[in-house]
């Protein structure tokens, strides 16, 4: 037996508080999504049943949401440990394909920039003021490495709270935009 | 619809709400019944469609409501609300990039509100308030009124005006005087303001003294050539010689003179600069990499050199030449100057936006290489990671692209100058030709005299050099006013109160240390310690156990005060810790790490680091109290062995008793061990073991370790678990509980059995 079999079967609580589910101390690991069904009950928690074995009030996570390697989605518990890691989440039916792009549109709230309108910089503070697919924002960033360049003219912006803006291809805007992010990278 | 966008703008950079606007105000004037009374609130600029839009969420002593504008002028639509009585339970639901308040009924969820990360706070205030209004609910208690929210952590805005604050300053630079930076560096001068005056006063006289010879050629073309007054021919020699002989002299003067001047001062920046370094707050350190803060102290700081030395002077020079000069043509002839000075204008607009766009490459390519030094300190240190890997390959690539955009990025700065500067050459050439064609002509007609003419040329390249001058410069003042910022804001970042001596002074520390409900972010939203308590007496060993990430690392880090609470309180010997004077109190604490660092230097400078006048038998005995003397004098330079720069030539368990060896030298009353045997083998574990058990007699100590067993003299366990207190009590006790802490014992009994085989 490896090290690790033991250290994660141990490390799980064994008195659980939460009556809710007899919670499996190990995780699925990958699942086609076959196996899987998603959906959110009325207490607003996201569930979704393995194998036919249910599991509730869990955070979706992309595995790699900026660099999308694969399309892998991870399901953890309220103590953060996984519960299961989706390989496909297209293939899922059309229901639960539905419950999970929302929640995953939850998890993930960013504003696409569709247009620069300005960008100035004082004192290490860039003030940008910009058009999104969901309307108008204005954001303060403070940190140069607030800006990731993820490569083929992709971009991720955080702000001073850390709300997050992606440009999908820099080459897409207008020129005037594209200048303007330019000189802050 | 505009007016709601403008809101929005505001309320999305940050601004906090000290006073409802009028219209909300004016909503919830409409929609609170008589009696209710409004408690907290929330800013929500997400819309259930995922659009940006606003919403008022409120909590009142009876319902918690959510306002949403319908279009109409003063009016808005209740959206949604419920009895604070059906309320199970709250919660602030963080996803990436926004948030959602959450509040659960008997049978059903709602998603009240969601927002941006910048309204976090109010929400954990509404929520926090929720649960007290849930217990009290729920043990029976009316409703009456609602709790007042939890005290606030620190913000990372300007508490003036609301903008965003740049991530290495607590200052902000819109709430301080702008023209403040060029009076800053020039009160660098000041201390030498003699010296300066010295320079200035040489530079003019120079100056002065080279606009001599022109005069004198007009005088030789008209009187000597012209008219043939040979008498006045040795005086002109003679006045030349002794101009150009004077000049000479001085420039050696003053190239010298200038040269002490700015070196001396970037001494002093430079010192100053460092000296704020060693005080700033260690999360200025955590957010940034060190590459970068040191291009800062050595790049940025010699660009100012130039500027404090002979910017300033430059410029009241060229000021100077340019009025003197223009004195002088206007004297000589106001027509011909007038016309002299049509480029001018061109010239100066052009330099202006010349000025701008270099700026912004100069940002740039600054960035590009404090990148590029990043990579440096980055790999450097990391290349035995990088050998083993074998990825040289990769990181030559990686460095030759920034390389390459640095490249790219001069070639555009190239660019710019190779353009600007035969242009403005071009300009000045046509004013003078100008001036030769009309000036030649006025000669012929006999209007002025060749002599004139001849020295207005030469005046006026005079002229425009200073023109053109300002163009260079401009673009250095720029270069260096960047640079001036980024050194201001390691000056302006808010440094530990280390030299305040108003403070409490515990003399001597007895070390009692007591946690009061403390709460720590490093980012905000997510507590790193949430609501710790705990007392811990005097010469009690604390055991800190619990997962990685738990927070033993953050609790120690608060203990040595790195670190400010943001919300409760630390109290050593019962007084607050932040009422302390911070220096003699961080002298009373011992800390030996993980990974000891050893600065290069002798055994002995290192075990006496901080008490370098330490005498001999004490540093020995410090040593042996530590089981390092033995292995200390098997080096072939006993205790003046140099070890490298991070103590290379010693092994893992012979560096960590050198440490231990200068925690015991200290004898400090609280002691602090942060993983000390991880990463050592089991002998060594037993000979570290035995010297800390000797360090920790008599001293309050914190130990983590994820080594039970290193923690079996522990007088009671602290256990964590994601920033917060499970557990806390003897060993026996814990095991009686049968909790993490037992469960954990249980898990390394069978490792260390599963070792044996």
């Amino acid at each position: 037996m490896s090290d690790e079999a033991i250290q994660s079967e141990d490390l799980a609580p064994e008195a659980e508080e939460d009556s809710e589910a007899e919670v499996p101390s190990v995780s699925h690991g990958h699942v086609e999504p076959e196996r899987m069904r998603v959906w959110e009950d009325p207490m607003r928690r996201l569930c979704i049943s393995v194998d036919g074995q249910e599991h509730v009030n869990l955070r979706p996570r992309r595995v790699f949401p900026l660099s999308s390697k694969a399309d892998y989605i991870s399901f953890l518990n309220e103590k953060g440990k996984e519960v299961a890691l989706l390989t496909n989440p297209r293939k899922l039916d059309k229901e639960s394909h539905k419950a999970l792009e929302e929640a995953l549109g939850r998890m993930y709230y960013v504003a696409k920039i569709t247009r620069v309108d300005s960008i100035n910089e004082n004192w290490g503070v860039s003030h940008w003021e910009v058009e999104t697919d969901r309307g108008y924002a204005a954001f303060e960033v403070t940190d140069r490495s607030s800006i990731r360049n993820l490569g083929r003219g992709r971009m991720v912006v955080a702000d001073a709270d850390g709300n997050r803006f992606e440009i999908e291809d820099l080459s897409q805007l207008d020129e005037r935009s594209q200048a303007l992010v330019f000189g802050e990278t | 619809m505009s007016e709601v966008q403008q809101q929005d703008v505001e309320f999305s950079t940050g601004r906090r709400i000290e006073h409802l606007p009028d219209d909300v105000q004016g909503w919830l004037d409409k929609t609170l019944a008589p009696g209710e009374m409004m408690s907290t609130l929330l800013f929500s600029d997400i819309m259930p469609s995922g659009e940006f839009g606003e919403r008022w969420a409120f909590l009142t002593n009876r319902r918690l409501l959510v306002l949403s504008p319908n279009g109409r002028e003063g009016d808005a639509d209740v959206e949604f609300e419920i009895p604070l009585g059906e309320i199970e339970d709250a919660e602030v639901r963080q996803y990436v990039g926004s948030s959602a308040l959450i509040v659960t009924g008997a049978d059903e969820g709602y998603e009240v509100a969601r927002f941006s990360l910048g309204s976090h706070q109010e929400a954990s205030d509404m929520v926090h308030c929720l649960k007290e209004i849930v217990r009290e609910h729920k043990a029976g208690m009316p409703i009456e009124k609602v709790p007042p929210p939890p005290p606030r952590g620190p913000e990372h805005r300007c508490s003036k005006c609301g903008r965003a604050l740049s991530r290495w300053s607590e200052t902000c630079p819109y709430c301080i005087d702008r023209r403040q930076i060029l009076r800053r560096l020039f009160s660098y001068l000041m201390p030498h303001k003699w010296f300066a005056l010295l320079g200035l006063s040489l530079t003019l006289s120079i100056t002065a003294m080279q606009l001599v010879p022109t005069f004198l050629n007009k005088l030789f073309i008209d009187n000597v050539v012209m008219e043939g007054d040979a008498a006045l021919l040795p005086l002109l020699v003679v006045i030349l010689i002794s101009v150009h002989v004077g000049s000479s002299t001085l420039s050696m003067f003053r190239s010298y003179v200038m040269a002490w001047l700015g070196n001396r001062v970037l001494l002093d920046l430079r010192i100053k600069v460092y000296d704020h370094l060693q005080l700033l707050r260690l999360s200025y350190y955590s957010r940034r990499q060190t590459g970068r803060i040191m291009s800062r102290v050595t790049g940025d700081l010699s660009r100012l050199q130039y500027f404090i030395a002979e910017g300033f002077q430059e410029i009241l020079i060229n000021l100077a030449t340019m009025v003197l000069i223009a004195v002088i043509l206007l004297a000589m002839n106001p027509w011909l100057f007038l016309l002299a000075l049509a480029p001018t204008p061109i010239i100066a607009i052009s330099t202006w936006i010349f000025g701008r766009r270099i700026h912004l490459i100069y940002h740039r390519l600054w960035r590009r290489w404090a990148g590029l030094s990043a990579i440096l300190a980055d790999t450097i240190p990391g290349i035995r990671v990088v050998k083993s890997f074998a990825q040289e390959r990769r990181e030559v690539d990686r460095f030759s692209a920034y390389s390459s955009e640095v490249f790219t990025q001069e070639l555009q700065a190239a660019k710019l100058y190779s353009g600007f500067f035969p242009f403005v050459s071009l300009m000045t050439a046509l004013g003078s030709i100008l001036i030769f064609a009309v000036g030649g002509y006025m000669v012929v007609r006999g209007a002025t005299t060749p002599g004139t003419l001849i020295a207005f040329i030469g005046y006026l390249w005079r002229f425009y050099m200073p023109v053109q001058q300002f163009g260079r410069m401009n673009h250095r003042i720029q270069h260096c006013v960047t640079s001036a910022e980024r050194v201001f804001e390691i000056l302006d970042s808010d440094p530990e109160p280390l030299n305040r001596t108003d403070g409490v002074l515990l003399d001597p520390v007895r070390g009692k240390v007591e946690f009061r409900d403390v709460r720590f972010s490093y980012e905000p939203g997510k507590y790193a310690l949430d609501g710790v308590s705990f007392v811990v007496e005097p010469g009690e060993m604390i055991g800190l156990v619990g997962p990685s990430g738990a927070g033993k690392s953050t609790l120690v880090h608060l203990i040595t005060r790195f670190y400010d609470v943001d919300e409760g309180k630390i109290l050593i010997d019962d007084h607050d810790i932040q009422d302390l004077n911070l220096r003699p109190f961080r002298e009373s604490i011992g800390v030996v790490l993980q990974e000891p660092y050893l600065f290069h230097g002798s055994v002995w400078a290192n075990i006496a680091y901080a008490d370098p006048d330490a005498a001999p038998d004490r540093i020995i005995e410090a040593a042996r109290a530590a089981n390092a003397h033995d292995f200390i004098l098997a080096l072939p330079d006993g205790y003046d062995t140099v070890i490298g720069e991070r103590g290379q030539t010693l092994s893992g368990g012979e560096r960590q008793r050198i440490s231990i060896a200068r925690a015991v030298l200290r004898d400090p009353q609280i002691l602090i061990l942060d993983e000390a045997t991880a990463s050592v083998d089991t002998e060594t574990e037993v000979q570290i073991q035995t010297a800390i058990e000797r360090l920790v007699q008599g001293r309050t100590t914190f130990a983590i370790a994820h080594r039970l067993s290193t923690l079996r003299k522990a007088h009671r366990l602290i256990v964590l678990e994601r920033g917060k207190l499970i557990e806390i009590g003897t060993h026996e006790e814990l095991i009686e509980t049968g909790g993490l802490y037992s469960r954990l014992c249980k898990l390394q009994s069978e490792l260390s059995q599963m070792r044996v085989w």
